[in-house]
């Protein structure tokens, strides 16, 4: 259930859609759109310590906002900067880049 | 009421004592993990693209949510009630969206010495003419973000008494702000990172206390939200389309608002800025969880508003509300550090957006179009100068015009800057889009934007234009009331992929794409290949 190896052996591009993917960017999609979706919200009960429910919601949807991010954080493959290349190889800022001409 | 118009000691004394002790940060932070001298663009400009986990929570913070945001989201709902919430799906939106989309940008900027969207657009389209497009729309919609910033700076000395006559009036602005280019010059980004540890600081514990101290003296939330409800049921209120629940056919403009602003803030060069100077993609991926609470509080500041309505806050102006309800509420002492907490918030992002802007125009409008052999050393002392100009401008803008035409130039700015998303992320995912297409669909969204923006009026303020963000389109037998900005966007997007059918059709020259599909993956310490970035690739 890891993610796929290249031809090579080798991680390549985000284009390596595992199980995991499929479920972090689903929890995203999904908790974005019903804060998108005023309708689900746009009500004044039930009441919650006398505030309305269209304010309480969507606070409330903050912290689900960071949870299911959260979890999107974990299911979502780390870099591949832990195997294979040299990390330690590399100081990026010290050249000037190429492609600012 | 408390408000007299001299000057009170303590609160000012307060003030003047924080913003010395950021001044002196600014100042030290020159010497702060610096390698060497800040003689290019990724040291001024990126402050050396080498921030961890925890200084970008406090700069990507301190960046996005600006005094302004203090001052103008209470304001907002104050106003207008309930559609002024819409700051909370937006925030709550807009994590997903960087979660997904800025790890790509880092990484591509990483391998090919981007520090601006422009020169991505430029190694990815190979087209100039687009990333100027790009680089300008970000420097126009950029300049008044800054001023607005000077507009919340103003708010504050204003209720702190500090008005004089004439040219005295803007003294203390124009001070408080030549010390920030100060700092600014000599230290860059550097200065905004180390800064944002005492305004965020500042502000957690001034909102903190606010949402917890001032309810427990106006008889709670239950209350508060009661004498708001009974507020916006007058016909006052109704008259200037207040509400305090979303009103029929009310939704539709509140998500494209929020959607809206949402794809918009991480088209804001401060916000890429802040994206590129990260250490690496994982650190941009885990705050995007832990910017959250940032969200909480935006949400508690909101609610700032309906607590001005329940102490009877009465200004015309709305944007005094919050530094009135502070006044009435706080005990002096604590005036001043709250007022301190909204100043120094300021400072913060004019510095990256004035730094930002500096960074556009040196690298794709100086560099690319004038002095094409400049070293980084140059870069950087063009970036430096115009990062003074920027703010100049800025502070000239809001004391020579009035504060309102800067609050209308912004949000055309926010139209704006929404027109750049289509050639930004989808630039970050394929290049199906043809260059030409991407630039027809920006001046199409930019054009149709600025004139739906114009159309607005706000017969409360008797402002027959730019009288908000929401417009009523009534055209192809539709009839809706949505954000300006998400319906010039759906415009451009249109023109975009009816323009790229047609052009791919025509094989019309796509411009030369120097990426390759693993640069958009590239994890921290991959090296650079500063050899094979000049070669040719094909497109």
């Amino acid at each position: 259930m890891d993610s796929f190896p290249g031809v090579d052996g080798r991680r390549r591009t985000g284009a390596a859609i595992s199980p995991a993917r499929v479920v972090a960017y689903a929890l995203l999609v999904g908790e974005s759109l019903v804060i998108l979706i005023p309708t689900v919200y746009g009500r004044a009960t039930p009441r919650l310590f006398g505030i309305p429910f269209f304010y309480w919601f969507q606070l409330l949807w903050i912290i689900v906002g960071m949870v299911v991010t959260g979890i999107a954080y974990l299911l979502v493959e780390r870099p591949p900067s832990a195997g294979g290349r040299d990390p330690a190889a590399a100081h990026p800022s010290a050249e000037r880049p190429g492609a600012a001409r | 009421m408390k408000h007299d118009p001299h000057v009170i000691g303590l609160e000012l004394g307060i003030f003047i004592a924080l913003f010395l002790l950021v001044a002196g940060l600014g100042f030290a932070a020159v010497r702060w993990r610096s390698v060497k001298r800040l003689a290019s663009i990724d040291e001024w400009g990126l402050g050396g693209r080498s921030f961890g986990n925890f200084i970008s929570w406090f700069l990507i913070g301190g960046d996005l949510y600006t005094a302004y945001t203090f001052i103008a989201i209470p304001a907002l709902l104050y106003g207008t009630g309930a559609l002024g919430f819409f700051a909370v799906p937006y925030t709550i939106v807009v994590y997903p969206l960087v979660f997904l989309i800025m790890p790509r940008l880092w990484s591509v900027a990483h391998r090919h010495g981007a520090a601006t969207p422009s020169d991505f657009i430029r190694v990815r389209f190979g087209s100039p003419t687009l990333a100027l497009a790009i680089a300008l729309t970000g420097i126009v919609a950029t300049m008044p973000y800054i001023a607005l910033q000077l507009v919340g700076i103003q708010a504050v000395l204003q209720s702190m008494g500090l008005s004089g006559t004439g040219w005295q009036k803007d003294l203390p602005l124009i001070i408080a702000f030549a010390i920030l280019a100060a700092y600014t010059y000599t230290s860059g980004l550097r200065a905004p990172a180390l800064i944002a540890f005492v305004k965020d600081a500042l502000i957690y514990i001034v909102i903190i206390v606010a949402v917890i101290y001032i309810p427990s003296r106006l008889g709670g939330y239950g209350h508060i939200f009661h004498v708001a409800q009974a507020h916006f049921a007058t016909p006052k209120a109704k008259k200037a389309h207040a509400s305090f629940l979303l009103p029929a056919g009310g939704g539709l403009a509140y998500w494209t608002l929020a959607l809206g602003s949402a794809f918009a803030l991480f088209m804001y060069p401060h916000s890429i800025t802040a994206v590129l100077s990260t250490r690496n993609r994982d650190v941009i991926r885990r705050n995007s969880v832990l910017l959250f609470p940032y969200s909480f509080l935006l949400g508690l500041i909101a609610l700032l508003g309906y607590m001005a309505i329940a102490a009877h806050v009465k200004v015309t102006n709305t944007n005094l509300a919050v530094p009135e309800l502070f006044q009435k509420e706080f005990p002096h002492w604590f005036v001043g550090i709250a007022f301190s907490a909204i100043a120094i918030g300021a400072l913060v992002p004019a510095a990256i957006m004035s730094i930002a802007a500096a960074n556009l125009f040196t690298r794709n409008i100086w560099v690319q179009f004038i002095d094409r052999e400049a070293t980084p050393e140059r870069e950087a002392a063009v970036a430096k100068i115009v990062s003074l100009l920027v703010k100049i401008g800025a502070v000239v803008f809001v004391v020579l015009l009035s504060g309102q035409f800067s609050v209308n130039l912004q949000l055309l700015g926010g139209v704006w800057i929404l027109q750049t998303f289509p050639a930004i992320v989808s630039g970050l995912y394929t290049r199906f889009f043809h260059r030409w297409a991407l630039l027809a669909g920006w001046l199409a969204g930019m054009v149709t934007g600025t004139l739906m923006a114009y159309a607005v009026p706000n017969p409360a303020k008797h402002q027959h234009h730019f009288g908000g963000s929401v417009y009523a389109w009534h055209y192809f037998g539709l009839h809706f009331k949505a954000y300006h900005g998400l319906i010039a966007l759906v415009i451009n997007l249109i023109v975009v992929v009816l323009g790229s059918l047609i052009l791919n059709a025509l094989r019309v020259p796509k411009g030369e794409d120097l990426t390759r599909p693993e640069d958009f993956e590239a994890p921290v310490g991959e090296p650079l290949p500063p050899l094979e970035v000049g070669q040719p690739q094909p497109a």
